[in-house]
Order: C-alpha cells, then structure tokens, then sequence
C-alpha cells in the first residue's frame, strides 16, 4: 500500500470512465475522490478546446476547467484500432499473409488510425497548448478493439493476431512519445489468453457489449491509475 | 476589253463550280478547324476546341482504368472527381489515410504496378497477368530493405523480407489481371522510349538498376532507346492480348507531356525529349487511327502546343501545374459532353482546384534528377 497521495489528476473518459466511477465510489466518500472525472460517451470529447491553459466547450462542458491546478491529465478509453476499424484492420493482418498488404503499409494504416483517434487529438491539443506543463497520459479502452470481433465468435482462434497486437501497442506508444504523451497498457488481468483464445476477464454482464469492463475492472484500471500518479 | 471578258468569264465559271458544290482544291470546303488562323491564331489559348472527337460513349457508370507514366495518375483522379467510375483494383488497407495511400501507391494507378513507362513494360505486365510469362524472382537489397525491380517505389521504404515482396507482387500481378477483365476503358499513357533490359534473361526494368536500389552491371544491364517500331508492335500486342480475354476492351491513349528528367541517349535531354515525345504521338495516333477499339486523347498537344507558352507548367518547365492538368481533363469532359451529351459533376472542386502537381503525381522518373545535382 502506498503511504503517498495521489497527484492532482484529471481523468478525461469516455462512455469506459462508468466502471471506473463505480470503483471510486465503491471505495470512496465523494469528498475524498482521489481523481476528477470528465466524461462523455463516445468520441466526442476529443471535441473540448484546450487553450491557454483552460479545458473548455459550449455544448459539452458547462464551466471551464483550469487544468493547469492539475499534474496529470488522463485521457482514457482510446480504442486500439479505433471505430470499427479494429475488425477490418485485424482481418487485414490475415490477408498480409495472401500478399495484400506489406507490414510497413499496415502499420502506417495502423498510425493513420490513431491519428484520427479522439483521445490522440485531445492528446494534441494539449502538447499544442503552450500553457500546458501537465504530465499527459493516454489509456486504451480496456479491451483492444481488434478483438471485438473475435469476441463475437467470428473467428475461431485470435490468438495468430496477439503479435500484431502488441505491435500496434508499441506502435502507439512511439507515435504518443511524439507529442509527449505517455501511453500505458492497462493491467494484464483484464484479459486472459488461455486456450488460444483472448477473452475479457471483467466483463459487464450486458447483451451485445463486448468492450465495457464491470465494477471489479473498473477497480483493477484505478488501481493502475493510481499506480501511476501517486509517488 | 478581250482581258476584262477573260476575268469576268473566269469569275463567273468559279461562282458556278461554288455554286455546284464543285471545289477548287481539297481546303476550299474544310472546317475552320482546319485552318491554324481560324481554328487557333485568332482565338484565345482557352477557346481553342474540337480538339478531340470522342470514339467512345464513356458513362460515369463505365469502368476505366489508368495506367502508364505519371501523368495518367491526373487522368484517374479527374474521373474520379468528376463522377466517373474510376476502377481501383488494389485498395489500400482500411485506416490507410488519403496521404500514406499515395505514399504506398495505392489508387495512384489502378493497381500498384507503379509507372508503366513502356510500351514494352506494358506487354511485360499483360503476359505476367495473363500468364503468358512468368515474372522473375530478383529483388533488390538495400540497407535491410528489400525492393521490387519491376515497381521500385511502390513500397517507400522497401519490403521487409524477400517473401514479402514476391507476395505482394503476385498480388499486383492479380490486380492488374482484374483490371484487364473487368474494365471498360484502359486508358494508358505512354511516357518513355528510353528503357533498361536485363540481357541475360531478356525482362524490363522500370528504372535503371542502381538509381532506386539495386546495383547497375554494365554486363547485365542494357540501355535500349526504342524505336517506332518495336514500341508499336509491343503496344499492339500487349492490346490484343487484353482483348483477347476482355473482347469489350476499349483504349484511350495519352501520351505524356511531361519532359525526360534525363536521357542516357547521349543527346542533349531537350531533344532527346521532343524526339521521345514524338516517337510515342506518332505510334499513339497510328495505331488510334487503324483500330476502331483505340483512340488518342492529345492531352500532349493541350499543354505542349505553342498556343500553351509554357503556361501550363511548373516554374521547372517540366511537371505539369494544376492549370494544365483541369484544362486538360475540363476538355476530356466537354469533348464528351459535346459529342454524346455525357456530363461530368465535379464532386471535389476543392480538391481539384487545390492540389499541387509536383506533390500530386508519384513519378519515380524525377529521381534521375538527383544524378544530375551538383553538375
């Protein structure tokens, strides 16, 4: 257990930020939240203006946030391989073996991708924003996107694809590097490769959702969190 | 008075003959737009017209394909911005943005065959298609990388393994097939005489070994200047065989009017071009005029003709600006508009008006250029 507190975070969340409020909840008082939480489902808060130091939008915030009273800024739940573009992408990496596709134009597709991403353009604006002086830090959604369709039984074994995975992440990773922003992997334990097959291990128990966590991953990502901002 | 009877006698038969429809000589009765004074010297460079007789009823629903040298890549993006149906056989892998697509050739040409300079290239690629021939196994290594000879550029940093390249290839190979049968139009625009032989086995390259990648063997490689006849020949060929499997198969050629970046023909490169050009027009227009299934779109005369004044190009008189290209392609449109009624909707004004030539077009030709620095 660590005896420090967290750092002042801001957490900047999609529709994934839900199971991540329950673990605070669950584990705190409202006054003691060790974490400020933005959030808007879909990709929509990529959308928020960032200048001069002040997170601000007409429709989707109703004050301004001085986010330089923050040290970090978290930006979470970009989807590996965003949109829908994570199934077709990944079915591509099968056909790279037909000959369609060379690895180096699958990774610029790859990048491309991320570049158009929400979490990446809010990760922009801030390293644009000559006021900013935050650590900014960019998480994935917690189950990589690619694999949604695996999820959903349309292919039998995924497991061919894991490297391709792991590439992509650190693909990402060098591409966040450049506009100096952090990106983390989330914690091991909300998948599970056993069988050949990757699977959720925290699953929110709801009919045709094959990407948000439960309370109890909620809790393993603010953990992680809280890993990472507090010293 | 004898005289003045002569004259009026003579003027009198030359009213009659006109009368009847007889002429003097074959230009009495021609169009003006057989007359330079009429047809061009009196008119502003942007009226001149009737510049091409359309031989095809193209639809926008039709399937063209481009294919050839750099200029043919304004033909497909005018098609396609214009609502015409513009046949990518190759598609880019989902996520690849409009900028990495041109960077990987992909909707560049039809497919990733990468600049079709050649006639002969082009019979190359039809008997690799059509499995006539089988395309060798050579690859060029550099610095790790690994690059097709037959498409130098297509990857811009080369192929990660040997395999790779090969896969990729036989899949072009397999687009190019797709486009030969599922087209309507093949448009190909023809760029160069200048080419390089492999003399052991007889195949093509696009660029001379040693530029791009790959090492230059004075015992392997070969310098070929081509002449009237083997180009005509060659494009011949490589026709019939496309229509052999696609009997429907029409051809528009173009020829390029972009200048040689440089020549290894030992002639000044300003006339090693003009006679380049000229070679490529004058097969281009006899063959357009034998065969009721090609036609010639003069493209090269629009931007080349003196009436231009060189307005058409970029400050290094050699690639093509954005000007040229929409006049050229505005009248490809209206040529067709006039004849058949066809118009064309322009879907991306922006886009068109917008884009530079030089960063437009992939021309792996403009890498010569680089030899030539520092002379």
């Amino acid at each position: 257990m660590r005896s420090s507190t967290p750092t002042k975070t801001l957490v900047i969340a999609n529709s994934h930020a839900a199971a991540l409020q329950c673990a605070m909840r669950s584990r705190y008082n409202s006054s003691s939240f060790p974490l400020k939480m933005i959030a808007k489902a879909g990709p929509e808060f990529g959308l928020l203006d960032i200048e001069n130091g002040v997170i601000s939008h007409s429709e989707l915030l109703k004050n301004p946030i001085d986010y330089l009273q923050f040290d970090n800024i978290i930006i979470y739940g970009l989807q590996l391989l965003s949109r829908t573009n994570g199934g077709k992408w990944i079915k591509q990496v099968r056909d790279q073996d037909a000959g369609r596709f060379s690895s180096a134009a699958l990774e610029n597709a790859a990048i491309d991708d991320l570049l158009s991403t929400s979490s990446y353009q809010l990760a922009k604006k801030f390293y644009l924003d000559s006021s900013s002086s935050c650590r900014v830090i960019c998480l994935p959604s917690p189950y990589p996107g690619e694999l949604i369709l695996a999820q959903k039984k349309q292919w039998e074994n995924i497991s061919d694809n894991k490297g391709w995975t792991q590439k992509i992440k650190n693909i990402y990773k060098s591409e966040f590097k450049k506009i100096d922003t952090e990106y983390h992997h989330l914690p091991k334990e909300l998948l599970s490769d056993k069988n050949n097959f990757t699977t959720h291990q925290k699953f929110l128990n709801r009919k045709e959702d094959f990407s948000h966590i439960n309370e109890m991953g909620g809790e393993l990502v603010l953990d992680h969190i809280l890993g990472m901002i507090t010293p | 008075m004898l005289l003045l009877l002569l004259l009026f006698y003579n003027r009198l038969t030359t009213k009659v003959r006109q009368y009847k429809g007889i002429t003097l000589n074959p230009y009495n009765n021609l169009p003006d737009n057989a007359f330079w004074k009429l047809a061009v010297a009196n008119k502003s460079m942007f009226d001149i017209d009737n510049l091409w007789d359309p031989k095809f009823k193209i639809y926008p629903k039709s399937k063209v394909v481009t294919f050839g040298s750099c200029f043919a890549q304004h033909i497909g993006n005018a098609l396609s911005d214009r609502g015409f149906t513009w046949l990518s056989t190759e598609l880019p892998p989902t996520g690849l943005s409009e900028v990495s697509c041109k960077k990987f050739n992909y909707n560049v040409f039809s497919c990733r065959t990468g600049n079709i300079y050649t006639t002969s290239l082009l019979k190359q690629w039809t008997e690799w298609a059509l499995d006539i021939s089988t395309p060798p196994d050579e690859c060029w290594e550099k610095e790790g990388r690994y690059y097709d000879p037959f498409r130098p550029r297509v990857e811009p940093n080369g192929f990660e393994s040997i395999d790779e390249m090969l896969r990729s290839r036989k899949q072009t190979i397999a687009s190019f097939k797709q486009a030969i049968t599922e087209s309507n139009y093949f448009v190909f625009t023809l760029g160069l005489t200048e080419s390089w032989f492999n003399t052991e086995s007889g195949y093509e390259y696009p660029m001379c070994p040693g530029t791009v990648a790959g090492e230059f063997d004075s015992n392997k490689h070969e310098f070929k200047n081509q002449e009237f006849e083997f180009i005509r020949s060659n494009l011949l060929s490589a026709i019939q065989m496309m229509r052999k499997v696609n009997k429907q198969l029409k051809f528009i050629l173009t020829v390029s009017p972009v200048p040689l970046t440089a020549t290894k023909s030992g002639n000044h490169v300003l006339l090693a071009t003009m006679e380049s050009k000229s070679i490529l027009r004058a097969v281009a227009g006899q063959l357009a005029r034998k065969n009721p299934a090609i036609d010639y779109f003069p493209s090269y005369e629009i931007i080349n003709s003196p009436t231009s004044k060189g307005a058409y190009f970029e400050p290094n008189q050699r690639s093509v600006n954005p000007y040229g290209v929409n006049f050229v392609m505005d009248s490809f449109f209206k040529s067709l508009n006039e004849k058949y009624g066809i118009s064309a909707t322009v879907k991306n004004t922006s886009v068109v008006k917008v884009k530079k030539s030089k960063e437009d077009v992939v021309c792996e030709e403009e890498l010569l250029a680089a030899f030539g620095d520092g002379k």
